[in-house]
């Protein structure tokens, strides 16, 4: 009967990834919507109004305009890399979204070596933007994708080091054991947001730029570079580099929850709203930043990286893991 | 939440410090250049015209001369008087506020001058302008390329040779010729094949970029670099997001840093210059609408202004106040649209919206008064178009009463920005010399430090009666000017302030000049000069007795203050070009023309 044992894990596979991909979809139209809206009032203006009640159904409007778009590919770009890049830009967001516990059940496949795995894979995307940026022959295009594979070099060391801190108090790399350690702390639900605010502050901004959104969005900065790496895409190809960097700000914000907000931990509600509810909390925060906040300067990023939060999270661990070895 | 303080600024010396007499400008210059005067003439300013191998000296006299210090070069143009060309050279002094006018004949066959470039930088594209429109050259410009026409026109559109077809369009022939040709043409089948359309889809296209070094390295320029040399050039523009409109330059870059720039303008050139000597006086109010567009009446009032001088008439106190309100309500909203464009530049999109809002209620309260947005068509020789009409003043006090507290809402969003500071501060400085050299003006001069605007120096539409202040930057950066235009924008609202009590206390009085005649036939020349929100509008204007002008100069404020644009990038970065260039605030219909 080993046979059946495999099929059924197989069926549970294919049912469990196809469930997660219609989760990214979905999510990320919510997320589009959510942005659009958001953003908007902030901005004293209403946004989408004329597609579904007060525009929700605009995302949708402009999935099918997306998909029955053209996908021109420029004369002069380097044909093979130019179409592998989307996917080198998007099949990393799936990946590191599988490990995700959604709650202690809900999860695709969770990893024992899970918040490493999750960081290594993150260092994919560039791979994929510096092959968009190259292979477009543009120089738009190709200052982006530099300044974007600077960018998150840069960026990916703090949001590393702030995670050894956690890993260091929970004493795990699996992400429902960390979520687990955050309750019995003391006896009481503690998230680790309170033992680690460094952590946490290097970990978002980090992770702003590394989603290259609005302080740190240099790789695509509108008014200088049109549109960065993704100038030269169209159709489906700019919707799947647009899908993964919604997914991908998902995805880091989902991490923050499990790794400093106590995961899916909160009382009445069910876990899994619960993980939803503090996630969307998060992003809107991003947002939130967005409406708010000019672009800084290439250079002054990358200040603002080395000389600010790469110290600062390196004192982070080296005092986190004095308190760690005296506390046990 | 805090009460921003409003944006402190330095204090500095009003200039002109004073105000040379004519008939002083012409005793210096008779008693230095007697022999070389061919003929003077005493009128608001000194006139002098002199030979063309005389200018170099006068000009240089002018310039290094203790007691008259002409240190700006206020416009430059050339002039076809059918006989023959001619240039006029108006320098004038910040300093001690002495004016004059050089008037420079050249015969047809020769048309050959001295530049000025090595007198005042400031002269460079003026002389290119000129050179193109009447066939003139320049001797010694370091850069005789065309500057607004096309490479391969080889026509001299200013000269009076040129003549212009203009169709009567209201003849009702025409209309039908026209209509007839526009039938619909035998729907042809569309074929997506690139071989039978001749375009062969797959094959490798000429890089964009080869082909602008090919075109730009026909016009003189080396750009290509040695195999060693790691710069490379980059095309911004002239479709780009950040300039605005239809300016374009070629960047040389190491890495991200600029190591040269080349602008292009002329993508918008209209020949407007032209197309106002085919058209009468008051028809050419409604044609100035469209130099810049957000600007509109500043750009009729130039041409009014030299029209009002020419035909000597009074312009009634009422009409007066009525100009000086609109003028100040275009200014706060073109500063508002410069405001919601810098944010954007900088990334920051919420303030696009917020300046946007409140530019609405001025949209309206223009609407209401002039019947138009943009190109309002409002101003006549000797008064307005209208007086105010019901609700006006209610609008206007209600926008007076809102605006402050939006002013505060705008510097808590940009002012204090640490952002915004680390991007602006010590960015795109343009030194105080720089800045006299370039014939920079406006908002733009002002953020370098020099305290001088044209309606204090030579006040037009009874500005002498308002009370306000004229704000000026320290160091000449982005960080400046934004300030500087901040603060310029409660300045004016000050001044909105006092002209809706003054018209309060004027209702009924007339608005329009008695003695205008219908038919305007003025004879002279005349050059009148405000202060636009870009900076100082110039408008030469030759009148010969017929019903039309025979020339019409603008001096564009923008098209002046964007030479000065590759003196402030060298050695920056690219962010850096965006923000300087925002800051500058061109409207390129207005360079263009």
């Amino acid at each position: 009967m080993m046979w059946l044992g495999k099929m059924m894990w197989l069926v549970r596979m294919v049912i469990s990834l196809l469930a997660m991909l219609t989760f990214i979809m979905v999510n990320s139209l919510v997320l589009m919507w959510m942005e659009r809206k958001a953003v908007a009032h902030m901005q004293a203006r209403v946004g989408p109004m004329r597609v579904g009640f007060h525009g929700t159904l605009q995302p949708i409007a402009d999935v099918i305009k997306m998909l029955a778009k053209e996908a021109y590919i420029p004369g002069c770009v380097d044909p093979y890399i130019y179409r592998a890049a989307p996917y080198f830009v998007f099949i990393p967001t799936f990946m590191i979204l599988v490990t995700i516990p959604f709650s202690a059940n809900i999860v695709v496949r969770e990893l024992n070596i899970g918040i490493f795995y999750i960081i290594s894979i993150l260092a994919m995307t560039t791979v994929g933007i510096m092959m968009a940026g190259w292979s477009s022959y543009n120089k738009y295009s190709l200052l982006g994708a530099v300044r974007s594979v600077g960018q998150l070099i840069s960026y990916e060391l703090p949001i590393g080091l702030a995670t050894i801190c956690i890993v260091m108090l929970a004493g795990s790399l699996k992400l429902s054991d960390i979520v687990a350690s955050q309750k019995v702390l003391f006896g009481i639900h503690i998230p680790y947001i309170f033992l680690q605010p460094l952590g946490f502050v290097i970990f978002m901004v980090g992770a702003v730029a590394e989603l290259c959104r609005i302080p740190f969005d240099l790789p695509e900065a509108e008014s200088e570079l049109v549109a960065g790496y993704h100038t030269e895409y169209s159709g489906l190809r700019f919707g799947l580099m647009l899908t993964a960097e919604y997914f991908n700000m998902f995805s880091l914000c989902a991490i923050a929850v499990l790794l400093f907000l106590g995961g899916w931990g909160g009382p009445l509600l069910p876990p899994v709203i619960w993980f939803l509810i503090k996630t969307y909390i998060l992003i809107f925060g991003l947002m939130w930043i967005r409406a708010t906040l000019p672009r800084v300067r290439a250079d002054q990023l990358m200040d603002i990286g080395w000389k600010f939060l790469l110290p600062a999270s390196l004192v982070n661990v080296v005092v986190t893991g004095m308190i760690v070895l005296l506390w046990r | 939440m805090s009460k921003m303080p409003e944006t402190k600024v330095p204090e500095a010396v009003l200039l002109p410090k004073k105000h040379i007499s004519a008939e002083e400008v012409a005793a210096v210059v008779r008693a230095n250049f007697e022999a070389s005067i061919i003929e003077d003439e005493i009128k608001d300013e000194f006139v002098v015209k002199i030979d063309r191998k005389d200018l170099l000296s006068l000009i240089t006299f002018l310039k290094k001369s203790d007691e008259l210090k002409f240190d700006y070069l206020r416009c430059l143009l050339g002039v076809d008087r059918g006989e023959g060309l001619e240039v006029i050279y108006l320098p004038y002094s910040l300093e001690t506020g002495a004016r004059i006018t050089v008037r420079v004949p050249l015969s047809k066959e020769d048309p050959v001058i001295p530049s000025l470039y090595g007198v005042w930088k400031g002269a460079d594209w003026h002389e290119r302008e000129t050179a193109e429109m009447f066939g003139m050259t320049f001797d010694g410009h370091p850069d005789p390329r065309k500057l607004l026409l096309p490479d391969d026109f080889d026509e001299h559109p200013l000269r009076k040779e040129f003549k212009l077809e203009i169709e009567d369009e209201t003849e009702p022939s025409q209309i039908k010729a026209g209509a007839e040709t526009r039938e619909p043409a035998a729907a042809e089948p569309c074929t997506t094949a690139g071989t039978e359309t001749g375009i062969d889809l797959k094959s490798k296209p000429v890089l964009a970029d080869e082909a602008v070094v090919g075109e730009v390295a026909t016009d003189g320029f080396e750009l290509s670099p040695g195999p060693d040399d790691k710069t490379f050039w980059i095309n911004v523009g002239p479709q780009h997001p950040s300039t605005h409109g239809v300016f374009r330059m070629m960047l040389q870059l190491d890495a991200e840093r600029v190591v040269d720039c080349i602008p292009h303008i002329g993508y918008l050139h209209r020949g407007w210059e032209k197309l106002t000597e085919y058209r009468t006086y008051l028809q050419v109010i409604p044609l100035a609408d469209r130099l810049h567009y957000l600007n509109s009446i500043h750009d009729e009032l130039v041409v009014c202004l030299a029209i009002e001088n020419l035909i000597k008439v009074e312009v009634p106190r009422r009409a007066q106040y009525i100009r000086v309100l609109l003028f100040e309500m275009q200014r706060i909203s073109n500063h508002l649209i410069w405001y919601a464009s810098f944010g954007m530049d900088m990334g920051a999109i919420t303030p696009y919206f917020y300046g946007l809002r409140e530019r609405e209620m001025l949209l309206d309260m223009l609407e209401m008064i002039t019947g138009a947005r943009l190109t309002t068509n409002f101003l006549r020789f000797g008064g307005v178009k209208e007086d105010t009409p019901d609700g006006f003043m209610e609008a206007a006090a209600e926008f007076v009463e809102v605006f402050p507290a939006k002013m505060d809402e705008y510097e808590q969003l940009l002012t204090g920005n640490e952002i915004v500071g680390m991007r602006s501060k010590g960015v795109g400085i343009l030194k105080k010399e720089d800045a006299i050299e370039l014939a920079a003006s406006g908002p733009f001069l002002r953020a370098s430090g020099i305290k001088f605007d044209l309606r204090k120096a030579e006040p037009y539409s009874r500005y002498e009666e308002f009370d306000f202040d004229i704000p000026v930057g320290e160091n000449g950066d982005c960080f400046d000017r934004y300030t500087v235009r901040m603060a310029e924008m409660r300045q004016s609202l000050k001044i909105i302030k006092q002209a809706l009590k003054k018209l309060e206390e004027t209702v009924g009085e007339p608005i329009r000049a008695d003695g205008v005649p219908k038919t305007l036939k003025p004879e002279g020349e005349a050059y009148a000069r405000v202060e636009s929100s870009l900076g100082e509008l110039g408008c030469y204007i030759v009148a010969d007795g017929s019903t039309m002008p025979s020339r019409v100069k603008i001096r564009a404020p923008s098209f002046v203050n964007l030479q000065a644009l590759p003196v402030m990038i060298k050695g920056a970065l690219i962010p850096d070009v965006v923000i300087t260039f925002s800051t500058i605030d061109i409207c390129m219909g207005e360079v263009d023309r």
